[in-house]
């Protein structure tokens, strides 16, 4: 019996997964400083209450039966106490990763935007001028470093310019009618900064993508039908040519999440980025390494939804 | 007459090479600033990170060819040391990923079974991880000095050449001239080194150059976020630095920032310039 594409590769992500958590859970012993110290603080506290914690976080045990511990809290979704915010990990980061969510969404629908325009573009005359002038700025796009360009673009637009904010995620001063508009204007340049890598490598992708998908027979088929090169182009050819991009963009999601920590610390957005490195500086093991592990197990299963996904737009790939 | 041979192959290669202008462009930005980095001591004006060789904000000229920061240090100076720092720790980072990377590639390629296996789903692993989250938490709990990055560098890295260098283990050990090597009786060793990995030179090489790329946008990320060696200045550290004073120097942000681009850029071009030369084949283009 078969078992079906999507259970299959949802069993496929459970090692991965049990891979990270015991990363992790090294990561959190190597750290220095007693955790037990860390969770009193520097005021120190009686004997018995030290005893009373030690059993509590299970540290008196050997330490597989810790690991098991960790594991079983995992399961229950329990990633721990945060030192410093003085609430539960979980509750802490699930507030903070909706403006990197956000910031993630208008990139990827920036970035995959420009690319599929500027590859389209460029696969129409494959190795004419217009072509080599956009692999030339794929390439470029592609080697700015995003805590640079944020900078950059900060420096034109808001300390030279004057027309967009620098940092945050909104004004306090607009009033109701002109909030929409607020947000707008500092979500644009985040995103513009974070989607511009993405859009370096989905260009690139798209090109090459459609120059093979216009070699094919039904492309002359429709040719010799004799429609316009825009119908060719944008109903034939690209809706093929798009179907490995959703793969790849899926593929891209941690590295897009690496890139909105760096953009977040650059314009000062709310988002996870942000919160990682205050707890790091902060110290905030239990908050540091929950993080690590959603951050993580998210990218796992985003790549697993997309392979989903892609399984139900194109079927061949569920018998492989 | 072996001598003869090499100078004969480096020379048609090189005739390849040079017909790829962008690649050559790449090689010689990134000639400049390994010359830089070697003459920094000679070239600079003044010790990196020494304070106060002039006002604060201090325009350009003469004696500051690229103006001073905040604490009046030489932002020429800086920037010649920092490519020091810059290469030199992305140097070693892909010195060891290299390392690992080609001996857990070959061993998981040519051996295959369990081994091949362990260290597929290890791979899988590290490559789910978001580079800069690992990356943070590894230099925050074991200090950010420069060995620290070095290692947390060839942590990222390694997973993706040891999957480039199996791969291509995979192919190359099906081949006939294999099954005749190992009839001589030639060991396991010698056709792990002398046999296959001389064919799978030029993946390795090709993506050595891309490692050192992502290498130093990793070293940069990091000192950028203030989790660097803060008694190395480096190009991230200056843009670290460069943050708050935008309105008083731009050149604070605009010139490490711009070495870090050309330097990565140049890395990118020439690694496109080598495998159109290594890999004729192979068009670069064809792979994004």
């Amino acid at each position: 019996m078969r078992i079906p594409f999507a259970l299959r590769r949802i069993l496929q992500a459970v090692p991965i997964t049990l891979g990270i958590i015991v990363l992790s859970f090294v990561l959190i012993k190597l750290a220095p400083g007693d955790p037990i110290t860390m969770f009193v603080g520097d005021g120190g506290a009686s004997p018995e209450y030290i005893a009373e914690l030690t059993r509590r976080l299970g540290l008196d045990r050997p330490i597989h039966e810790q690991l098991w511990l960790y594991l079983w809290r995992l399961l229950q979704g329990d990633l721990g106490m945060s030192i410093h915010q003085g609430s539960r990990v979980w509750d802490v980061i699930f507030t903070r990763a909706q403006p990197t969510i956000m910031l993630m969404g208008f990139g990827i629908a920036i970035g995959v935007g420009a690319g599929v325009l500027m590859g389209v573009y460029a696969s129409a005359r494959p190795y004419s001028r217009r072509d080599n002038a956009i692999i030339i700025a794929s390439l470029v796009l592609y080697s700015l470093p995003g805590f640079w360009l944020g900078q950059m673009l900060i420096l034109i637009f808001s300390v030279k310019l004057g027309i967009l904010p620098a940092t945050g995620m909104s004004s306090f001063t607009v009033d109701a009618g002109s909030m929409w508009l607020d947000y707008a204007k500092h979500l644009l340049l985040p995103t513009v900064t974070l989607g511009a890598s993405l859009a370096a490598f989905v260009m690139r992708f798209v090109r090459t993508s459609m120059i093979e998908v216009l070699g094919q027979d039904y492309i002359l088929t429709a040719r010799s039908k004799g429609l316009g090169d825009m119908v060719i182009f944008y109903k034939h050819a690209l809706r093929n040519a798009l179907l490995p991009v959703v793969t790849y963009v899926g593929l891209r999601v941690g590295h897009i999440l690496s890139g909105a920590v760096v953009v977040e610390s650059v314009f000062g957005w709310p988002g996870l980025g942000r919160l990682l490195i205050d707890s790091l500086f902060a110290r905030d093991y239990p908050l540091i390494m929950g993080m690590l592990l959603v951050a993580s197990v998210s990218v796992v299963l985003v790549n697993v939804a997309v392979d989903i996904l892609y399984s139900y737009i194109d079927p061949r790939i569920r018998l492989q | 007459m072996k001598d003869f041979l090499y100078y004969q192959r480096a020379l048609a290669f090189w005739r390849q090479f040079s017909t790829n202008h962008l690649g050559v462009f790449g090689l010689v930005i990134l000639m400049f600033y390994i010359v830089i980095a070697l003459l920094a001591n000679t070239l600079a004006l003044y010790p990196p990170l020494m304070t106060g060789t002039g006002a604060s904000f201090a325009g350009v000229s003469t004696a500051h060819p690229l103006g001073t920061d905040n604490l009046g240090r030489d932002i020429f100076s800086e920037t010649l040391h920092g490519a020091r720092a810059t290469l030199i720790v992305s140097f070693l980072a892909v010195l060891a990923t290299t390392v690992i990377g080609l001996g857990f590639g070959a061993l998981a390629g040519y051996f295959g079974g369990w081994i091949d296996d362990a260290l597929m789903r290890i791979t899988e692993v590290f490559l789910a991880i978001p580079a800069i989250f690992l990356a943070l938490v590894f230099v925050s709990i074991f200090g950010g000095n420069v060995w620290n990055i070095v290692v947390v560098i060839a942590l990222l890295s390694w997973p993706q050449m040891a999957r480039l260098v199996r791969a291509e283990f995979l192919v190359i050990k099906e081949l006939t001239y294999i099954d005749a090597a190992r009839t001589s009786g030639a060991s396991n060793l010698y056709v792990i080194f002398r046999e296959i990995l001389p064919n799978a030179m030029s993946t390795v090489i090709v993506n050595i150059s891309l490692t050192q790329a992502n290498a130093i946008l990793i070293e940069s990320s990091l000192s950028f976020l203030g989790f660097g060696d803060p008694a190395v200045v480096s190009w991230g550290l200056m843009l670290h630095n460069a943050q708050k004073y935008f309105n008083q120097n731009w050149l604070m942000a605009f010139v490490p920032g711009l070495s870090i681009f050309l330097t990565v850029l140049a890395l990118n071009l020439f690694g496109e310039g080598l495998t159109e030369a290594l890999n004729p084949r192979r068009n670069a283009r064809s792979a994004p």
